[in-house]
């Protein structure tokens, strides 16, 4: 019995440290302090600063697009994409294998971690990648940061053209 | 700015409680074939209405946010797929004028083998060129449709011809239904210039003009009918993000006529319980899966500037597959792009350099099915699978694309194929496609072609829809989408199902 109870209270103690996560700098009206510091993590692996385009996933506001993106979706694209967050969060656990969280290793293994998933024999596994990287660069390139250091730009024939000025939208 | 262009539309504002209306016909669905159709009726002199589950979209409401405007338009969010392996990405606009809203405004003939095939396989004898070309014609001279001007084609149209050019293989500017496009490359968050005459554009308000009622946010939930002949339909009001109102709309009608699009139709027919007594509808959906290419050139291509999809070639539709150009917002054609970290940013450093084509696939083998699902969700449960004897297609496709690009001086190509490198280089050529073992799932596809879930054909054992498109088991009860083609049409459906609509509505019309 005395064995049982040490064993029930050291797996609640595992489930509550690996599960507290701290409270994001600032609100966010659909993503959870959990999902809050995975969109982080995966944001600095996958759009660090500098390189070609030398916007960050910070400086974008991946995790705010991200916020409101579920917003415009239904509640239960808002939990498919939440369990998303948390299956790339805790399956370090199966595929590193680590005790660690996604959003606490170090950066050179979250590299490796989320490449494992992009190159993955397994098609549902690269399928969660995909949708993963899908959902992170529709974030990023929303951004107009991105899109000026990208050059996209309106042809000026068009804006004259145009019914609502882009300037006024 | 005063904008008259939708006097007379009901939009969800304007419903103060519960309706029930009366006409000749009711149209379900104002995409290209139900706005052609309405048109055609009230042309004849019927008293018609129409009903759109989606709201007006106006210029002030497009974003080119591709993934905001996904989420705003498209049913789903935008997020729909057919399950499969691959899973594959589909979408239908949930807006006034349904795909051609969103579409690039491609506006192609079938050719006459498609229809010797659909005679041969489904013994849908009685349409082919030669009765279809009048309605093509009075169509396309409706709607503006035209070769894409060579001063909007911009370098990823020109680059695609000159490649074409130098293979010595068939390409031509793109046909389509456009006034005035000044090539900005923005067809899929919405025109912004009213340059692509598409249906909420062009057909509805002229329709509107000779006195068709139009319900938008009327979002149809049952057909009324005895089990022998349909006698009307009952709508619910949604406003523009789909939620209901409350209320609700009841139109009782002569004709129903279904154009709900080739997934909404037999969901709808499913969950009214039409008799269907040898389980065809929603069986034999086809699609025409396509995959692009992302070709990185040495010198500037700005794929954001000219006509969103400009060039094609037709050279291989006897082989099962067409090439085109093809641009949407980078935030939803950016998202196949390989890796992460910097070298993901190195791909969108080089944006301005590529050129994205993509080859779409009429495959013999593969195909799947329309379910409704339980409760009360009208949106479609669709299967989809993709015939391993069909992945030599493919592999051809995507070879000769590989192809067009080393032609035009492409440096390095981005398949994003499992098994093919990431980056393939000129030196490579094409040995990485001719070797690469594919199997279904290696492959990333999408499909916003479909047809076949309701099947037009002689024999009701093997069809859904008579020649008058009427059902087999339910009079007064007709469906003008694309899922009535028998198979594939090769090309681009929406000018095809247009003149069949055009053709069909005549003939409603003349029977009544
Ligand atoms: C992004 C994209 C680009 C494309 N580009 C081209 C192109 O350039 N050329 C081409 O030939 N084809 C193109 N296609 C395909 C083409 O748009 C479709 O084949 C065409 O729109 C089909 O027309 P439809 O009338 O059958 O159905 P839809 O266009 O889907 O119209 C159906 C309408 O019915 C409404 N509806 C559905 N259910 C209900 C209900 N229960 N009650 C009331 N209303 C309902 C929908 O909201 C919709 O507006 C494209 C498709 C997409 C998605
Ligand atoms: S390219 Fe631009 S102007 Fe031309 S039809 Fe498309 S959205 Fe309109």
């Amino acid at each position: 019995m005395a064995l049982f109870l040490l064993i029930a209270i050291l797996l609640l103690l595992f489930i509550v440290l690996r599960f507290r996560y701290p409270r994001p700098a600032r609100d966010y009206r659909h993503l959870r302090p959990a999902d809050v510091c995975v969109v982080h993590a995966v944001s600095d692996v996958m759009f660090p600063d500098g390189g070609a385009v030398a916007v960050s996933g910070r400086t974008a506001d991946i995790t705010g697009y991200i916020d409101r993106y579920l917003g415009w979706h239904a509640p239960s694209l808002r939990f498919l994409v939440r369990l998303m967050f948390a299956l790339i969060e805790h399956a370090p656990l199966l595929f590193v294998p680590t005790l660690k969280r996604f959003s606490d290793l170090p950066a050179e293994a979250q590299e490796r971690y989320l490449a494992g998933w992009e190159h993955s024999r397994f098609y549902p596994r690269r399928m969660v990648f995909q949708s993963l990287r899908a959902l992170m660069s529709m974030a990023y390139l929303a951004s107009p940061d991105v899109e000026r250091a990208i050059g996209v730009e309106r042809p000026e024939r068009c804006e004259a053209a145009a019914i609502v000025k882009r300037s006024a939208t | 700015m005063t904008d008259t262009l939708y006097d007379g539309i009901i939009e969800y504002k304007d419903y103060t409680g519960n309706r029930r209306e009366s006409c000749d016909a009711v149209v379900i669905g104002s995409g290209p074939t139900g706005a052609v159709a309405a048109w055609q009726l009230v042309d004849r002199g019927l008293d018609v209405i129409l009903l759109e589950a989606g709201p007006v979209r106006r210029p002030q409401d497009f974003t080119l946010d591709g993934a905001k405007t996904l989420a705003e338009v498209c049913y789903e969010g935008g997020l729909r797929a057919m399950r499969g392996k691959p899973m594959v990405p589909t979408m239908q606009a949930r807006v006034l004028g349904g795909g051609s809203h969103i579409n690039s405004a491609i506006c192609v003939r079938t050719p006459q083998f498609c229809f010797d095939d659909w005679r041969e396989r489904y013994g849908v004898d009685w349409v082919d060129r030669a009765t279809l070309d009048p309605h093509y014609d009075r169509v396309e001279a409706f709607l503006g449709v035209g070769p894409t001007p060579a001063d909007v084609l911009g370098r990823k149209n020109e680059l695609f011809r000159d490649a074409c050019n130098a293979l010595g293989i068939h390409s031509e500017p793109m046909p389509r239904n456009v006034r005035g496009c000044c090539g900005c490359a923005e067809c899929f968050t919405g025109c912004p210039t009213r340059a692509k005459q598409s249906m909420d554009i062009s057909y509805i308000p002229d329709a509107v003009r000779k006195g068709m009622r139009v319900f938008t946010s009327a979002q149809v939930v049952a057909i009324d009918h005895d089990g022998r002949q349909a006698s009307g339909v009952r709508a619910i009001i949604v406003d523009p993000s789909g939620r209901p109102s409350g209320h609700e709309l009841r139109v009782d009608a002569k004709k129903v006529i279904l154009a709900a699009g080739c997934l909404a139709t037999p969901v709808l027919l499913q969950k009214s319980n039409v008799p269907d007594p040898h389980k065809q509808i929603g069986k034999g959906l086809q699609a025409h899966p396509g995959c692009a290419l992302m070709g990185i050139f040495p010198d500037p291509v700005d794929p954001w500037f000219g006509a969103t999809q400009g060039y094609q070639s037709l050279e291989y539709l006897r082989d099962g597959f067409k090439m085109e150009t093809l641009w949407a917002p980078p935030a939803i054609l950016a998202v196949r792009l390989p890796g992460f970290g910097k070298r993901l940013k190195e791909y969108y450093g080089k944006l301005r350099y590529s050129a994205f084509w993509d080859s779409f696939f009429a495959l013999k083998h593969s195909q799947g099915r329309v379910r409704a699902r339980p409760g009360r969700s009208f949106n479609p449960d669709v299967t989809y699978r993709v015939d391993r004897r069909d992945i030599p297609t493919i592999k051809t496709g995507l070879i000769k694309l590989a192809e067009l690009f080393w032609a035009a001086g492409a440096e390095e190509l981005l398949p994003g194929i499992y098994g093919v490198p990431e980056v393939v280089t000129r030196d490579q050529g094409l040995r990485p496609f001719e070797q690469a073992d594919l199997k279904p799932e290696h492959i990333v596809l999408a499909a916003t072609h479909l047809f076949s879930s309701t099947r037009m054909g002689p024999d009701p054992k093997t069809s859904v829809v008579d020649p008058y498109a009427e059902l087999h088991h339910l009079k007064n009860c007709h469906i003008v989408d694309t899922g009535i083609m028998p198979r594939s049409p090769a090309v681009n459906p929406m000018l095809t199902g247009m003149a069949l609509a055009d053709r069909l509505a005549g003939q409603i019309a003349e029977r009544m």
